[in-house]
């Protein structure tokens, strides 16, 4: 089945790329995006919204559940992140490249048909591999991040022919479960993420992640054909690598590294919820999705417009002036902590959920995600206090501008808003995860064995 | 007669009934409305306007203070309903935040003589230094910073303490984490305050697991985290588990998640450090209010502590290690500020033995006394030179020193062992800065940098040299 929603701003988004291609200037390029998104976030919000107001037959529209949010979500991204882009490392050829990969990832979330999933995210890792080759001015990176997604597209063309044909379900299972953890860093096959998020332009980084096609990879692949995929070993990885990751960027000295290690550990907290069986958590784990592309995707760009001011940042001692850029200074850290679930945000419900609709089948591992997040928390508070605060001089740092302070609060104000009133989003509960509510106990779950193999 | 009520929103018995549980419910939400809406209000016109008049500085703090006293003084509404219905415990259910499948997040508030007690008191010191502090911090370039920080505060301090569930004690808990460790780096142009600052929070983090640990055991073995009344311990409390095993782990947990606000041993060295911020904010976070709220916690689970002995006597333990620890360190210190953020420890110490001793009403009074004084001295701290110096100009003579009397049973061999073990304040501070965080600090890092080490094998160590892009310009 295919998407209206979000097939029609696939095709916008990837007009788009194409129209600023041909821009003049970056800042033409970027206003160019910026309105595109505009229109983006406003045609998705109809389709969302609109079968909810009038009596009209919106089948078709958009994907079921809470999946249907992520389209939006992606516009969001979408907007905030080139709109917030600065032009020192964003030119033309980059604001493209972004506007392709959020139509990739628009297209992406279109289909559920494994065939038409496999070429899109081949594109998408061709586009971000496109731009980190012609990047290679200092090192060689882009092998490392070539031969990790050669190996996960290879894992997932595998899986996804595998799950078509209905061969052999637990090689497609093992097979996708391997292209979908390298594409969301999970540990130990993340090395190439860190490199990703110090090197690429932030725009390309944000682009590329905050979409989490690999999350709903393995929503519509792993979980709606029912193949059962290995449970507690996925969960098992998706913990340790949430709470592994959370552990390294405390120590991180590079900011990007830093907040690299807080997005893996983000998405290990995702992948462990999927697995969960229970209502509560998976609600908790798709909602966590979201706030991790918006929150974190705004964190990023607050750090990139820090960066754009200061040049390359380094953890290591205190070296900011808050009273120079404060604007720029309460988005990063307001941000930073609506990704890592502070109260009063929607990264809080998204937490609270997640750990809560887990504890009962993954009891130690459920108690580790509280790990997680204390150490997330202190990141981002040790990223606040060393990049904005310790010097009484002069920098010379501008703060926000009226665009950066318009796309900084609103990112701010959404995660606030459904941070105090979450029920809209949580009304778009996944259907599946109904069925999963009425059973007893979680043992009765309707799932094949790998050895059942149900395409 | 005593019994609880669920009143407010839903649940209304007869028409004098409903006057009271309205006056009730009115009362307990504005305690925690009033501050939230004023916090609100003051970051959005930061955020909108960098540059606030100067002349706007005595309506702001007035504006605070007197939402504060007010405050103070709705909590005397649902007290007066409370002894007007014979000491009924009102639950004001004021809505569901969220709900998924059977769980539930509500906003539920209580109002009983420990939460309203604690309210009256917290509002009027958060009222008192928000006065006060109009004239100390005139002209600061932080002024409206801090009041943002104060009324925050306040409002997650007025929620902890009307919160009827653990759930929501979390939330609040977590506001006032971070507006300590932003006061305390109030004076961001230096550096010392910062660290100190993060310091504060990595403790108060480190020991938050231990609370959301609580609160999801607690939901694992119970089902939800609201205070219920009929068990043993004088108010309302948290539910005891039927096992003892999940008891004693609940109680640990939360134990732990108080020695961090707390500052009990051997995690309270952030206390002394706490005092690079203004002093109206050390005088209620770390005089008044915030040390206290350890305490508050377990008499909420006085229940947890009745049914297990061995979270009495842990409680017990870290209360007397604390208290003897930090009165002698507290003997050394040289500066005023460090030397009350050690008798705070000293005092809190003391109140998490009687509560462990379930002692628990002579506790919640040593704890308004302790914080009232205590509030006080802080805030009159910067005088105190001052006032020795205008108390020997009295008396024509240098001050007698005074004190030192368990000195002079000390043998002098012993005191100087024992001075410099105070110095170093017990080497608790170095071992958890060296063996602790450092141990972890050198294995992470060391994981990072094999991690490094592999991509860059990866990448054939073939590094192509060539000009970096540009990373800084327009933006």
């Amino acid at each position: 089945m295919v998407f209206l929603g979000p097939t029609v701003l696939a095709v916008i988004f990837g007009s788009c790329s194409a129209w600023v291609r041909g821009s003049g200037d970056a800042g033409i390029a970027r206003k160019r995006c910026a309105s595109v998104a505009v229109v983006g976030v406003l045609l998705e919000a109809g389709f969302l919204f609109v079968p909810n107001a009038f009596p009209v037959n919106a089948n078709g529209w958009m994907p079921s559940g809470m999946l249907a949010i992520a389209p939006l979500v992606t516009a969001l991204v979408a907007l905030i992140s080139v709109g917030a882009a600065a032009l020192a490392t964003h030119d033309q050829a980059t604001f493209a490249r972004m506007m392709l990969l959020f139509a990739v990832a628009e297209a992406f979330l279109a289909t559920d048909h494994p065939l038409i999933l496999v070429p899109l995210w081949a594109a998408s890792s061709g586009i971000a591999w496109a731009d980190v080759r012609q990047r290679c001015h200092e090192h060689a990176w882009h092998r490392v991040f070539g031969f990790y997604h050669f190996t996960s597209l290879a894992g997932f063309a595998a899986g996804a022919i595998l799950l078509w044909r209905g061969v052999d379900a637990r090689a497609a299972t093992v097979a996708l479960l391997l292209g979908i953890a390298i594409r969301e860093g999970i540990m130990p096959v993340h090395s190439w993420f860190p490199r990703f998020v110090e090197h690429a332009p932030m725009g390309i980084v944000v682009a590329f992640i905050a979409p989490q096609l690999g999350v709903y990879a393995q929503l519509q692949l792993l979980h709606q054909s029912q193949l059962g995929g290995f449970p507690q070993v996925v969960a098992t990885f998706g913990a340790v690598t949430a709470v592994a990751a959370a552990m390294l960027g405390v120590v991180q000295v590079k900011a990007r590294r830093a907040l690299a290690y807080l997005i893996l550990s983000q998405s290990g907290l995702v992948a462990f919820g999927l697995e969960s069986q229970s209502s509560i958590g998976l609600v908790g784990a798709l909602l966590n999705w979201q706030v991790l592309a918006i929150a974190t995707s705004g964190f990023a760009m607050a750090l990139k417009a820090l960066e754009a001011r200061r040049g390359p940042m380094t953890l290591a001692t205190p070296q900011g002036s808050f009273s120079q850029t404060p604007k720029l200074g309460v988005a990063f850290l307001v941000l930073g902590l609506a990704s890592v679930g502070f109260p009063l945000t929607l990264g809080f419900i998204a937490e609270d959920l997640l750990v809560q609709g887990t504890v009962e089948e993954f009891p130690v591992l459920g108690l580790s995600l509280v790990v997680a997040t204390a150490f997330n928390g202190v990141t981002v508070l040790r990223a606040f206090f060393y990049l904005f605060t310790g010097t009484g001089k002069t920098l010379g740092e501008p703060d926000l501008d009226r665009r950066e302070g318009y796309l900084f609060g609103f990112a701010m104000t959404v995660l606030l808003v459904f941070g105090l009133f979450p029920g809209l989003l949580v009304s778009f509960e996944d259907p599946k995860t109904e069925d999963a509510k009425q059973l007893p106990h979680v043992d009765q779950r309707q799932v094949l064995t790998p050895g059942d193999a149900h395409p | 007669m005593r019994g609880h009520q669920v009143s407010g929103l839903t649940h209304r018995d007869s028409w004098g009934g409903g006057v009271t549980s309205l006056l009730s419910l009115l009362g307990t939400v504005s305690l925690v409305v009033v501050p939230g809406v004023v916090s609100a209000g003051i970051g959005i016109a930061m955020w909108f306007r960098r540059t606030i008049p100067e002349q706007a500085e005595k309506h702001v703090a007035s504006t605070i203070a007197a939402s504060f006293l007010i405050c103070a003084a709705a909590s005397l509404l649902p007290l007066y309903v409370y002894f007007s219905t014979n000491g009924a415990v009102n639950h004001h259910t004021l809505t569901s935040w969220f709900s998924v499948g059977h769980y539930d997040f509500s906003w539920v508030l209580m109002s009983d003589p420990l939460s309203l007690f604690s309210a009256l008191l917290c509002g009027t010191l958060l009222g008192l230094v928000g006065l006060f502090s109009r004239r100390y911090l005139h002209r600061e370039p932080g002024y409206f910073r801090f009041y943002f920080l104060l009324t925050l505060f306040g409002a997650g301090v007025e929620l902890i303490v009307l919160a009827a569930s653990l759930d929501l004690v979390f939330v609040g808990w977590e506001i006032v984490g971070m507006t300590s460790a932003m006061l305390i780096a109030f004076f961001h142009e230096r550096r010392q305050p910062v660290e100190h600052g993060l310091r504060a929070f990595v403790t108060y983090r480190f020991c938050d697991i231990g609370l959301l640990a609580a609160i999801v055991w607690t939901h694992h073995t119970v089902g939800s985290t609201h205070y219920v009344g009929g068990q043993s311990g004088p108010w309302s409390g948290l539910p005891v588990p039927e096992s003892a095993f999940d008891t004693t782990v609940i109680g640990l947990l939360l134990l732990w998640a108080t020695m961090g606000k707390s500052a009990q041993a051997p995690l309270g060295g952030w206390l002394p450090r706490a005092m690079e911020g203004p002093t109206p904010s050390s005088a209620i976070f770390y005089g008044a209010i915030s040390v206290h709220l350890g305490p508050y916690l377990l008499l909420r689970a006085s229940p947890i502590l009745e049914a297990s002995n061995t979270v009495g006597t842990a409680v017990i333990i870290v209360g007397t290690l604390t208290a003897l620890h930090a009165t002698f360190v507290g003997r050394v210190q040289t500066d005023i500020k460090s030397a009350l953020a050690y008798a705070s420890m000293t005092q809190v110490g003391l109140i998490f033995v009687e509560i462990g001793l379930g002692f628990y009403h002579f506790a919640l009074f040593h704890m308004v006394g302790h914080a009232t004084i205590r509030s006080l001295q802080i805030l009159r701290s910067p005088s105190l030179l001052y006032d020795q110096h205008r108390l020997e100009q009295a008396m024509g003579r240098v001050l007698p020193k005074t004190g030192a009397y368990l000195e002079r049973l000390i043998p002098v061999a012993l005191q100087r062992w024992l001075y410099r073990q105070a110095l170093e304040r017990g080497y608790f501070d170095g071992f958890l800065s060296d063996w602790v965080i450092g141990t972890f600090m050198r294995v992470f890092r060391t994981l990072d940098q094999v991690d490094q080490r592999f991509t860059a094998w990866l990448a054939g160590r073939s590094e192509k040299r060539g000009p970096s892009p540009p990373q800084t310009g327009r933006v």
